[in-house]
């Protein structure tokens, strides 16, 4: 793609200008061009997604770490200074397995099952002898992926947070350190692979993003995943959500007594609107947490409804809900159970954010919208006094583009705020981690979303998990999305310990899961204070860490609504095979 | 020749056409699917795919043919068109050079994007304009040979070889998918997000 030139559009006049392609942008962009309006759609960025793209592994290095990018003293696309403290660690593989062949065996070390980003300690431990046949098949494995791609070392150095010279290793090399760089090797090889998401989404089964979807054809574009299970962390265990009556008579673990009180609270949430229960009256405005244990549910019970089925995960936050807040997001959750799957939530495959995106600009384009990717911009402006097309948006190579209105994400606030005096920003971030690991974190379940209520910091943890049923990463490996709204990095670490662990840490457990990848970062969003900045430029923000796209819909129905009067806000489009005589 | 879509089929094809704007996808699309022919140049409006049904030794196979919404003109192209193609036909102006020489760069990215074994066809489109050809047929051969593939030279305008370009490439896919069946990674339990939901008369290998 890069390798050719942008030819030069003929046209540089457009209705809108739409800048930056992530959710809220693409669907503006489609809604309008439906509607007849001419479109141009620009991204800084050589890929769709803004915030929410999906890399392979390389990809994701390359994002991340800069590593293989062509030139590096093209400008950086904006979105670069939203990610922080980015740091990147690959463990040995299979250490079991090599222990177990080789000889003799020594005693492992259990201790500090953490991800941390140290060195994990390679140095430290007592040698050990696999036999010499692993020895040099692991050496020639090695070595022939180096051969194989040319940009092999680049990436294999960005992946080993102790600089190895491959070159260097021979049959002599510590074992561990051998293992870990033919684990980096095959992260690399495989890396066409993996689809990992910067920032993981759910999609609420009658939320509005799914009803979108199916009203205005384009969720035939994607497919999906039914989520399988919801767990909580609670105690020392995990405690699987119960999604519906079904699940709550079957449920093992929650007494009778408590199942009828979770009953009767899970049927006074789904009870209408309109007629709210007389109990729900009297506490509408009092919190929600007093509410619930005043329906004698226990703590544990109270933390389900609140943290995994209310997803209310900031203890702060917590304590202000009132009940008819608490209410109505319970409600969400439950109106979303029983149409597909187990659970209230898909999964998308390939990664939500970046084919949702790439569904609505494929409808933008198929109706005449103009797409320029890997277009580095100078500024935006309105000329006030013009009549026509007052809007101009500048291209780092001098072009000139008008329009009628501007549109961005909120990803171009450098560029907002040095055009419009006017327009304010907040930022909010949250600390991610992307794992990769050798199986799932949870026994009996695939595509899984699990909760960690808030500790110490008041931050709920959650993550998710994915395989090869989505496309995430090829069989038989997994991968965990970790997220922690306004926390620290220890809130992540502390909640992946109880589930995953670091192999070449020397822990020898059949329990947790063993960790290959891991990518910690902390993402930063600014979000517009006022959605107009100037009379013709909106800028489109959503929070970095909402677990579906619901306010994606709004954000862009909001704008659409002031560019178009009495317009239809994505028609279904026809259906090809319907045309078909 | 075309069917309506409740007509049954017996497989279905997932196609692609790839190449630089101008080259004439849309008209070779047109030229096979409606057998019409819109000379002057407008980009593809409106056009997500087209469906014709055709017969291959008793089987009827459905093709789905996308197009690239115009999509290709600043190498846009989503990922997502990518996914699931069976086969792609990678198309050319033979009086355009340009469009010649960045056949090899559709590859490359064809290569990054779709699953591994694409059946992949070259076609040297407007072959009916000799006199501003710049391309010849060898230099087509050539190149699809580099690459192991099947070239044909076609022109929507005069209905010269469209109709063989896309048979070649179904026969190639049938053989690869259907008539010699390995295993196919199928996924299980796949949500599909439609407005209505119809129910699919077959599936390519299943």
């Amino acid at each position: 793609m890069s390798e050719l030139e942008h030819t030069e559009t003929p046209e540089t006049n457009f209705d809108v200008i739409v800048v930056g392609t992530g959710l809220s942008e693409s669907i503006l962009a489609g809604a309008l061009t439906r509607t007849g309006k001419t479109v141009l759609h620009i991204d800084e960025n050589e890929f769709y997604g803004d915030h929410g793209a999906t890399f392979d592994n390389k990809g994701l290095l390359r994002f991340f770490l800069g590593v293989g990018a062509e030139d590096d003293t093209t400008a950086k696309a904006e979105i670069q200074s939203n990610y922080h403290d980015v740091t990147v660690n690959v463990y040995a593989d299979k250490i079991d397995e090599i222990v177990d062949e080789g000889t003799p065996k020594v005693e492992l070390n259990a201790e500090n099952p953490t991800a941390s980003d140290e060195a994990s300690g390679i140095e430290t431990e007592p040698t050990r002898n696999p036999s010499e046949a692993w020895h040099s098949r692991t050496l020639s494995t090695i070595q022939s992926f180096l051969s194989s791609q040319s940009d092999a070392h680049l990436y294999l150095q960005a992946l080993l947070s102790t600089p190895v010279d491959p070159a260097t290793l021979t049959s002599e090399s510590d074992f561990k350190t051998l293992l870990k760089v033919s684990t980096a090797c095959k992260i690399l090889r495989d890396s066409r692979k993996y689809n990992l998401e910067i920032a993981p989404k759910l999609l609420f089964c009658r939320g509005p993003i799914v009803e979108l979807l199916v009203s205005s054809g384009v969720g035939r574009y994607l497919e999906f995943k039914a989520l399988e299970s919801i767990y909580m962390r609670w105690e020392a265990g995990f405690e699987k959500v119960p999604g519906s009556k079904e699940d709550v008579f079957a449920n093992q673990t929650v007494t009778l007594l408590e199942k009828r009180r979770l009953m009767k609270f899970m049927n006074m949430a789904a009870g209408t609107e309109e007629e709210p229960s007389e109990v729900l009256k009297e506490h509408e405005d009092k919190p929600f947490a007093d509410f619930l244990s005043s329906q004698n549910l226990s703590p544990r019970l109270s933390a389900v409804i609140m943290n995994a089925i209310s997803f209310v995960l900031d203890a702060e936050a917590a304590g202000k809900l009132t009940t008819k807040e608490g209410v109505e997001l319970t409600r969400r959750h439950m109106q979303s159970l029983g149409r597909w799957g187990k659970t209230a939530f898909l999964v998308a495959l390939y990664g939500a954010g970046s084919e949702l995106t790439q569904a609505f600009c494929r409808l933008c384009a198929v109706y005449g919208g103009v797409y320029m990717l890997n277009y580095k911009l100078d500024s935006f402006s309105v000329q006030e006094r013009a009549t026509e097309r007052p809007v101009k948006v500048k291209g780092a190579d001098g072009s000139e583009y008008s329009a009628d209105w501007l549109i961005t994400s909120g990803t171009y606030a450098g560029l907002v705020k040095k055009g419009f005096s006017n327009a304010a920003f907040k930022s909010t971030s949250c600390w991610r981690a992307i794992l990769i690991v050798d199986k799932s974190i949870h026994a009996d379940a695939n595509l899984t979303l699990t909760i960690f209520p808030p500790q110490s910091s008041g931050r709920g943890v959650v993550v998710w998990q994915q395989n090869s049923d989505t496309a995430a990463c090829p069989s038989p490996y997994y991968v965990v999305y970790c997220c922690v709204q306004d926390g620290d990095k220890s809130d992540l670490e502390a909640a992946i310990a109880t589930f995953a662990q670091v192999a070449s840490d020397g822990a020898k457990t059949n329990t947790k899961a063993n960790i290959l990848l891991s990518v910690f970062y902390r993402e930063e969003v600014l979000e517009p204070t006022e959605r107009w900045v100037a009379p013709r430029v909106a800028v489109c923000g959503i929070k970095p860490s909402s677990l579906d796209f619901e306010e994606s819909v709004e954000v862009a129905k909001g704008v659409f609504d002031k560019i178009v009067e009495d317009g239809e806000f994505l028609p279904t489009v026809p259906d090809p095979e319907d045309l078909a005589a | 020749m075309t069917t309506s879509k409740s007509a049954s089929y017996d497989y279905l094809i997932k196609l692609l056409l790839i190449g630089d704007s101008g080259v004439g996808k849309s008209c070779l699309l047109l030229r096979f699917s409606d057998d019409s022919f819109t000379p002057s140049f407008i980009t593809t409006i409106g056009i997500d795919f087209k469906i014709r049904t055709i017969e291959l030794d008793g089987k009827r196979i459905k093709l789905q043919i996308w197009d690239t919404a115009g999509q290709e003109r600043f190498r846009t192209i989503t990922t997502a068109y990518y996914r699931g193609a069976m086969g792609i036909l990678l198309t050319y102006d033979v009086t355009d050079e340009r469009s010649f020489n960045n056949i090899r760069n559709w590859i490359r990215n064809i290569e990054q994007h779709a699953s591994e074994g694409v059946n992949k066809i070259l076609v040297g489109n407007k072959c009916d304009m000799l006199e501003k050809k710049v391309i010849s047929k060898e230099q087509g051969q050539a190149l699809a040979d580099e690459y192991g593939i099947k070239f044909l030279e076609t022109s929507a305008k005069s209905n010269i070889g469209v109709e063989e370009a896309f048979f070649t490439l179904a026969r190639d896919i049938k053989k690869r998918l259907i008539d010699t069946p390995t295993q196919k990674e199928e996924k299980q339990g796949t949500v599909t997000v439609n407005p209505e939901p119809k129910t699919a008369g077959g599936c390519c290998g299943k």
